[in-house]
């Protein structure tokens, strides 16, 4: 369905894809993972035909992005990163519109209508005027635009950015009929527990190229620590616990599983607590970190993958424990 | 589920849009008019003092005003792609079946359409209100075909500096600025005989100068539509220099500011 080979692509000297290359089958969904500047929306722009690459190839159901343009955007479903809708128009006018530039006519058109209105749960508001929807509405609007068209290959960048609970689960909910119904779907976030919802395959990308790709199982069983971190208002204690390995460092202390899945982070976190003793008083906080797909990103790339209230992920240097 | 082409839809896209702003476009019929009614005895006066006998000055004002605000749907047409910008829409456009010619025509034709129905709407009004000379046959036949080659012009021209220009301001002001100073240089203001000698020199590079010629060859020589060609077939050839530029200076990736 997909097939991106070796794709290269550098701003000035600034080179941000450096051979990246990946496949999606139909009815794979494949989440599309990487700090902020790792040049996730420059690889989906290069797959949706908006920028071209300086080298390297992308076919859409066998045919050239570059060469055979028309044809592989015939497969192809887009929801960018800001919410495009047209704001004169109603949802309903919207979704018209946009099955129709898809291809479906005129007279099939509001069969898919309904269906994407139902879909993403717009019927409350499918008849009013885009501009008078709010955010949360309009980005609803905006996936289901991209989806409309049951393209075979779907391509949504960061979809859920300032949505809210109920869009982000009317959304997964979507791409996974989606995915069920044959459309290969490639999907960047940094929601790192909607991938695990989605039990998505995994890219991460980063410094501008795939440093892993498999099921998130499989990522999960070979790179997932899980951690206990104790943080002192002076230097951390030297307490041990036999399940884990532990590294001090100032006031912090880290005991991690290395990887292993039998252990049981939570009791190890109550174990240590319950034997810190008189340094009880100086513990200013503890984070009991699952093995997740956080856990599995610091593996890789020695870096925390930090959420910030507003959902914009950051990464931070973190000394790997394990 | 059978698939159609992705002109009509962007077509009918755009044609809603513009039915759902028809008060503007009833705006640029009525502003005309009421300057034409300001206008016509000046005009008159105007005429007859450039050696034209037996007119009332509809002859001139009609068609002039009716030139001068018919550029204004420069910025009408530019904003129909600006828009796409500011909504964030345009790429996905791009990521459509849509081919560049479904994309240039299928916005601007239904704006083209509305000149056309303004002039209609303009030259008929004047020959009802303004005892404007309603022509023969081969006049009528002339003044659509100055009225359509002058559309096919502005929509060229338009898309060009949509092609041309990064923001809507300034595509607005080419539009503004354009409308006067291409009525005031092609005679559509007053008539070009009372323009001064540097003015009636540059004349001939302007394009509402053939439109009025056109007209002029109609309404105040009444040459029928032989007297037409000429004008539309220069009008013509403004419109290919224009479409030549959109063609080869509209890039479909560059990025354009448009409100925001």
């Amino acid at each position: 369905m997909l097939h991106v080979n070796n794709i290269h692509k550098s701003y000035d000297e600034l080179a941000v894809l450096t051979g990246v290359s990946f496949r999606v089958a139909a009815g794979e969904i494949a989440s599309l993972l990487g700090p902020n500047g790792a040049g996730k929306t420059t690889l989906m722009s290069i797959i949706a035909g908006l920028r071209s690459a300086d080298a390297g190839t992308v076919h859409i159901s066998g045919f050239d992005i570059e060469t055979d343009r028309r044809s592989a955007i015939n497969e192809l479903g887009l929801a960018p990163q800001d919410t495009a809708v047209q704001l004169a128009l109603t949802a309903r006018e919207n979704l018209q519109f946009y099955a129709e530039l898809a291809g479906i006519s005129r007279k099939d058109a509001p069969a898919q209508v309904a269906w994407a209105i139902d879909a993403m749960e717009l019927a409350s508001f499918a008849d009013r005027k885009a501009q008078l929807l709010s955010g949360g509405e309009r980005r609803r609007l905006h996936s289901a635009a991209a989806i409309v068209g049951r393209p075979t290959l779907l391509l949504l960048d960061e979809p859920t950015v300032g949505a809210d609970l109920s869009t982000r689960s009317r959304l997964l909910e979507a791409v996974r009929n989606l995915a069920d119904n044959g459309t290969a779907v490639v999907y960047t976030t940094h929601y790192l527990p909607e991938v695990e919802e989605l039990n998505a395959r995994v890219l991460i990308l980063d410094d501008g190229h795939i440093i892993a790709d498999g099921p998130l199982t499989e990522l999960l069983d070979q790179h997932a620590t899980a951690a206990v971190e104790l943080s002192f208002d002076g230097a951390a204690p030297d307490i041990s616990h036999p399940a884990v390995t532990v590294v001090r460092d100032g006031s912090s202390w880290r005991g991690s599983s290395d990887g292993d899945r039998t252990v049981n982070i939570t009791t190890v976190a109550a174990d240590v607590l319950g034997g810190l003793g008189p340094d009880a008083a100086r513990l200013k906080s503890i984070e009991v970190l699952q093995g997740s797909l956080d856990s599995v990103f610091l593996a890789l790339t020695g870096r925390r993958y930090k959420q910030d209230a507003d959902g914009q992920a950051s990464t931070e240097n973190a000394e790997v424990t394990s | 589920m059978s698939r159609s082409s992705a002109f009509l839809p962007i077509f009918r896209n755009e044609a809603k849009l513009v039915w759902d702003t028809k008060e503007l476009v009833v705006v640029l019929i009525l502003m005309p008019l009421g300057i034409i009614s300001m206008l016509k005895t000046t005009m008159e006066a105007s005429l007859l003092a450039s050696g034209v006998t037996d007119v009332n000055g509809a002859e001139q004002v009609v068609p002039g005003q009716a030139l001068l605000f018919g550029f204004f749907l420069v910025s009408f047409i530019g904003l129909t792609f600006f828009r796409e910008h500011g909504w964030g829409t345009w790429d996905r456009l791009r990521t459509s079946r849509a081919t560049r010619s479904d994309i240039l025509i299928g916005k601007t034709l239904p704006w083209s359409i509305v000149g056309l129905v303004q002039l209609v709407a303009l030259f008929a009004l004047g020959m009802i209100v303004f005892d404007l000379q309603v022509p023969d046959a081969s006049g009528l036949l002339g003044v659509m075909l100055v009225a359509v080659t002058w559309m096919i012009f502005v929509s060229a021209f338009s898309v060009a500096m949509v092609a041309l220009f990064n923001s809507i301001q300034m595509v607005s002001a080419i539009s503004n600025l354009g409308a006067m100073v291409f009525s005031a240089l092609g005679g559509a203001i007053v008539p070009a005989a009372q323009l001064p000698a540097w003015a009636r020199a540059i004349g001939p590079a302007i394009p509402t100068h053939w439109a009025m010629e056109g007209f002029n060859a109609v309404f105040i020589d009444d040459k029928g539509v032989s007297g037409v060609l000429v004008p539309c077939a220069i009008l013509l050839v403004f419109a290919a220099a224009f479409a030549a530029i959109a063609h080869n200076r509209f890039k479909f990736d560059a990025a354009k500011t448009s409100w925001a």
